[in-house]
């Protein structure tokens, strides 16, 4: 298990490369979201913003009404937010689950894959 | 209480994209080739009989759903039932389906549009061209139909089929022939048994809308959305066969456009562009739904790891082109192919025969995962999951070796070729290909490291720089 300060940690270095990203802004110029994140096991939730593709910040607490709802131990999403694990396999494996449309959730999911691409090639 | 989403489907949606997925236009010609097997107009029987089989699939998949309410519902519960590679196997044979329904879709509407116009082949093939380019450039200029525009187009397909069949047979003072005897002399029980494996397909795919789990604004709206979507298929199904069995002659019905000649003896003209208009819609609902279900659906297993890459990757509208092209070009070569042969008749029975397959499946993962994960919660449970589950399984697998070798009224093993063909070249790519795929995958991610730990490292170091300097 992840503690807070782990996943705050993951999620701002997320934010940092997401924002510095611009094929992410390109590929994703449309797309306006309000993403909850619920962490089960920790009991706290985060809301990441997106505005025409780019990630503006993640706050502490759910705010507001979202578009989609992630779900998951904080042991994943600190490790998929580090880009160390596959967020896809993780919802293909049932670790962590979804509410909302299935665009947004394969928005989101393009997000994290371009992020790591471009990762890889630095 | 849980958290509301912003958007977020209701029942009248959830009834209406199942409803929609499975009312395509291969549904007309589904009805028209059950007519032939069984005496007078009892054929609606047939339609009748399967829906209330489709009882059972209802149950299995509501169960499922329940279990794993997610659009990789499928992968989930197939993997935990049973060894991977069958599951992935399976699946990828499923798709198939999908492939068949658009390229059935656009041939019925090309063809269709051919007639009405007077023109001969080449016209039909010059509109499946341009109706498949036309959803797969919308596709990927990632443009949706709107959820309201869906509800009015299937419900207005549906009510319009159901008006049409009725005047149809007001035409003909509703003096039907035997519409309660399905056998006779020349039409013995085998050949109501076969119409029953074909009549699984008009309703094939209403399970599709448990992919929109995640979307509903309520769980339990799935099952009771797939309840009211059977009933109305299977009521506007029975009163198109009904017309169909009484109206048309047997060259009428052997046609690509059997609804048009219904609706042309309800209404003259006026119902035959009625009908056209109608047939039409039913492409709207099949091209949006298939595409945006099986593209999204490549995409997730491309980037679980369980297809190529280039499966995953976006265009600058955000949609997986490359599972978008392999659609579009497989059902474009799909419809070519049967506009050039006639061979729609094995569309159908391939469908059907993969449908029961599945529902087969579905049956099987019910009961295997009462018996392993007894104690999972189950928002839905399938009444007497245990015995029905099986029961299901082993029916729905006879169904799919029916239609797989009953091609119309006629024993033909076409459908069961390909299916067997496909299926091969599925385990084929599992057992060979995929391995590799995975193994160059791990060896990617070993060699990039954990971010993590990297970050924990540094951040150590730096306290260790910090406690150095301190005197």
């Amino acid at each position: 298990m992840a503690t807070r300060e782990e996943l705050r940690e993951a999620l701002d270095d997320y934010t940092q490369r997401a924002q510095s990203n611009e094929r992410v802004r390109k590929t994703l110029k449309n797309w306006n979201s309000v993403i909850h994140l619920d962490v089960t096991d920790l009991g706290i939730a985060y809301t990441m913003t997106i505005v025409n593709g780019e990630l503006t910040d993640i706050q502490d607490g759910a705010v507001g009404t979202p578009d989609l709802i992630v779900s998951g131990k904080s042991e994943d999403l600190t490790n998929i937010f580090w880009g160390d694990e596959n967020p896809a396999s993780n919802y293909m494996q049932g670790a962590i689950t979804t509410r909302g449309s299935q665009e947004d959730v394969m928005r989101l999911d393009a997000m994290a894959m371009l992020l790591y691409l471009d990762a890889e090639k630095k | 209480m849980a958290t509301q989403l912003r958007r977020a489907l209701g029942l009248r949606s959830v009834v209406s994209t199942s409803t929609g997925l499975a009312f395509a236009a291969i549904d007309y010609l589904a009805v028209a080739s059950l007519v032939g097997g069984v005496a007078g107009d009892s054929a609606w029987l047939a339609v009748v009989i399967a829906g209330v089989l489709l009882l059972l699939v209802w149950g299995a998949f509501s169960e499922l759903n329940g279990l794993f309410p997610t659009a990789a519902a499928i992968r989930l519960y197939m993997a935990k039932a049973m060894d991977d590679r069958v599951a992935l196997t399976i699946t990828f044979t499923y798709l198939l389906t999908i492939v068949l329904v658009v390229a059935a879709d656009a041939y019925i509407v090309g063809s269709a549009i051919a007639y009405v116009l007077g023109g001969a082949l080449w016209v039909a093939i010059v509109c499946i061209v341009a109706l498949l380019a036309l959803a797969t450039l919308s596709n990927l200029r990632g443009i949706r139909v709107a959820g309201n525009v869906q509800d009015i187009a299937t419900y207005t397909v549906l009510l319009a089929s159901a008006v049409i069949a009725i005047m149809a047979l007001a035409r003909g003072a509703f003096a039907l022939r035997t519409p309660l005897n399905p056998v006779d002399a020349s039409h013995p029980i085998t050949n109501l048994i076969e119409a029953v494996a074909l009549a699984i397909f008009v309703y094939s795919a209403f399970e599709w809308v448990t992919t929109s789990a995640e979307e509903a604004r309520s769980p339990q709206l799935i099952p009771r959305g797939m309840l009211i979507a059977l009933g109305l298929l299977c009521g506007v199904c029975a009163l198109l066969t009904l017309g169909m069995s009484h109206l048309l002659t047997h060259a009428q019905l052997t046609t690509a456009y059997p609804q048009l000649f219904l609706a042309e003896h309800a209404a003259g003209s006026v119902g035959l562009f009625v009908m056209l208009v109608v047939t039409m819609l039913t492409a709207v609902n099949t091209f949006n739904g298939a595409f945006l279900t099986a593209s999204r659906f490549m995409y997730a297993t491309a980037r679980e790891g369980s297809l190529p890459p280039i499966f995953a990757r976006l265009n600058t509208w955000a949609a997986p082109w490359a599972p978008i092209l392999a659609l579009g070009s497989g059902s474009l070569v799909c419809a070519i192919v049967v506009a050039l042969t006639g061979a729609w008749p094995v569309l159908v029975a391939t469908g059907a025969a993969l449908e029961a397959m599945i529902y087969a499946v579905a049956g099987f993962c019910v009961w295997r995962l009462r018996r392993t994960a007894p104690d999972q919660e189950r928002p839905f449970r399938m009444l007497l999951a245990g015995p029905l589950g099986l029961l299901s399984c082993v029916l729905f697998g006879a169904l799919a070796l029916i239609a797989s070798v009953t091609v119309g009224t006629a024993t033909n093993p076409a459908p069961l070729i390909i299916i067997v063909v496909v299926g091969i070249l599925a385990a084929l790519y599992v057992l060979l290909a995929l391995p590799r795929i995975r193994r160059a995958e791990a060896a990617r991610r070993a060699a990039r490291g954990s971010r993590r730990e990297a970050a924990r490292a540094a951040k150590a170091q730096a306290q260790q720089g910090v406690g150095d300097s301190t005197p």
